[in-house]
């Protein structure tokens, strides 16, 4: 090829200018559906720098890798030696349960809810993008309500992920695998169940918290300071309670008792076995909380408008 | 939305009163935007934010109505079509530009599959197509100024509000992006709402006024009007400029001092004998003469 070949044009570049956008306009329920998933992204750091990433899975990891070990120990179980509790033996073990399993994963699902939650609605206050959302075609309740339910997806996503290994783990672990499931099916609605009630709670109570201030650690910091606040006062008025037993309605002040032990004890049916306190109290104070918070959330960001 | 009838008005306030507890931020306000450039114009406390707030559902009138578009302003589906450029800033500084503006279309109501290209189209026109993958905190701010105003384009709308969009900005930034504004309107076919209080800018810009004082508007008409309407002499003399001004005074010719100068309306172009007669019957020496369209400042001075 000589020198004048390829200094020769060979194409032209056209400005086509500005072209008018003629295509289908998808209203509310594409921002919406678009706010949704991009509440999701940024809650677990997806398509954002490493620290972003970090933090949410250092929390949810413990969680699920509990539900890997309580999933092998229920596969494994008689290769380990291990025998089921008849009441008679004495070197026995009961078999991992999913109530088991909420009591342990309980209390990191919750410290999972105070990193994510804040992600999710603090950096667009703190970056003031929540004034370009709300010059859109959307609503208010559009924008908190799909941030919300974004919450509440990771939630019970991080929540069903170790019930769901631990389930597979107990039918691989049994001799009769379709009996074990014609025999234990109920456990599906029970732990969607108690997930869904948890993540409905913790969503609406970190974005609570979420909406007192647009720095997200400060947020995270207050979610789990209120959490162990609440623990350490349900502590107290137990020492004043009778033994193993929650008969005073100020004992549900303990949060971490109340979403790991109290609610899965409804779910599972064995509330009335440890439990001397109506069922309706824990329910009614779990329903109050959760009113509260949504009800703060939305009065917080109507003011702020 | 999407059959808008080119004879509504694109904007248009009725009788709107706002409150916020004792503080009457408009009152009675009643005007129209069509389409081209509008400049919101007034004081700081005039008004103009809370009228860009009430056509943005932002927040509602205490009485009267909004339009968008024939539409009433509160209803979300009034912003289909309206894209709006805050003053202040609004940027994620994680985010590159392009992914920023695909986000902003979608929840638009674009669907993904056209967003991301409207945004490279978009991000091209305000000439930052090369940057357009760079992380938005490392943008200067003119280069910010440019993605706000992007942001209100990429879902291509009809019309679109303008907070102080010079605001920060040199005095090249300021040319360039009141360029970037006037193309907008002519070729992008974009109407467009300025909100300022910079009379240059809107005396470069501009094709229509809105005057708002006190909650009130005070002028609302086009500016080639509102200029040519009120052609001025002005007179500038080294000496004497006492005898010259009771000279003029002498001959009944109207006039007024403007710092070094003195301005002399003169609508229909006969004053020149009478200001030529007092110069030399004062014996003031002249250092400058001519005629000059009235500049909007005197809007607010008059």
């Amino acid at each position: 090829m000589t020198s004048n070949q390829q200094t020769e044009r060979t194409g032209t570049v056209f400005d086509i200018g500005y072209q008018t956008y003629e295509g289908e306009r998808e209203g509310r329920s594409r921002a919406w559906q678009t706010i949704f998933w991009d509440g999701v992204k940024n809650g677990m750091g997806i398509g954002r720098g490493g620290w972003a990433k970090f933090l949410p899975w250092l929390v949810v990891s413990p969680a699920i890798l509990t539900g890997l070990v309580f999933a092998a120990i229920a596969a494994f179980f008689e290769q380990l030696g291990l025998e089921v509790d008849t009441g008679e033996g004495a070197e026995v073990v009961d078999l991992p349960s999913h109530d088991d399993l909420i009591g342990v994963i309980g209390f990191l699902l919750l410290i999972f809810a105070a990193f994510v939650g804040p992600e999710l609605i603090c950096p667009d206050r703190r970056n003031r993008i929540i004034h370009l959302y709300f010059v859109r075609p959307i609503t208010l309740i559009d924008y908190l309500g799909a941030r919300w339910l974004a919450l509440v997806a990771l939630l019970i996503a991080a929540s069903l992920l170790p019930h769901i290994t631990l389930w597979v783990g107990l039918i691989i672990g049994v001799s009769d695998s379709l009996g074990h499931i014609q025999d234990n099916w109920t456990d599906i609605p029970r732990f969607v169940g108690n997930s869904a009630v948890f993540a409905v709670f913790a969503a609406s109570f970190t974005f609570a918290v979420s909406s007192l201030t647009d720095r997200r650690m400060i947020a995270t910091l207050i979610v789990i300071s209120v959490i162990m606040i609440s623990s350490f006062a349900g502590l107290i008025v137990e020492l004043f309670n009778p033994p193993d037993s929650v008969s005073d309605p100020i004992a549900l002040i303990n949060l971490i008792d109340v979403n790991t032990s109290i609610i899965p004890s409804i779910f599972f049916g064995n509330y009335n076995e440890t439990y001397n306190l109506n069922m309706v109290f824990p329910i009614a104070w779990i329903v109050l909380l959760t009113a509260v918070s949504i009800f703060a959330t939305w009065r917080f960001y109507s003011r702020q408008r | 939305m999407s059959h808008f009838d080119a004879r509504t008005h694109l904007l248009e306030a009725r009788d709107l009163t706002k409150l916020y507890g004792s503080v009457q931020a408009l009152d009675s306000a009643s005007f129209t935007v069509g389409s081209g450039i509008t400049g919101l114009l007034g004081p700081n406390g005039a008004g103009k934010s809370t009228a860009i707030r009430i056509f943005l559902g932002l927040t509602d009138a205490t009485s009267g109505t909004a339009l968008v578009m024939g539409a009433d302003a509160r209803h979300p589906d009034a912003r289909t079509r309206l894209g709006y450029m805050p003053e202040h800033d609004c940027l994620p500084p994680n985010q590159s530009a392009a992914n920023f503006l695909t986000h902003m279309a979608e929840v638009s109501g674009i669907p993904p599959s056209r967003s991301r290209a409207l945004a490279a189209d978009t991000l091209r026109h305000v000439g930052l197509f090369e940057e357009r993958y760079r992380p938005i905190g490392g943008y200067s701010t003119g280069m910010k100024q440019r993605v706000k105003l992007a942001q209100a384009l990429v879902h291509d709308p009809v019309l679109i509000l303008l907070d102080e969009p010079t605001a920060g900005l040199d005095p090249t930034g300021r040319t360039e992006m009141l360029n970037l504004i006037r193309r907008i309107a002519r070729e992008f076919g974009i109407s467009v709402v300025l909100s300022t209080h910079l009379m240059q800018d809107v005396e470069r810009t501009c094709d229509n006024i809105v005057l708002l004082d006190a909650g009130q508007v005070k002028q609302s008409a086009d500016v080639k009007s509102l200029t040519e309407e009120t052609e001025l002499i002005y007179v500038e003399v080294a000496n004497n400029r006492d005898r010259f001004t009771a000279e003029l005074s002498g001959r009944n010719v109207e006039h007024t001092s403007e710092g070094v100068a003195i301005s002399i309306p003169d609508v229909d172009g006969t004053k020149f004998d009478d200001i030529r007669d007092a110069l030399v019957a004062s014996e003031a020496r002249l250092v400058r003469m001519g005629p000059r369209q009235r500049a909007l400042i005197d809007l607010f001075r008059s």
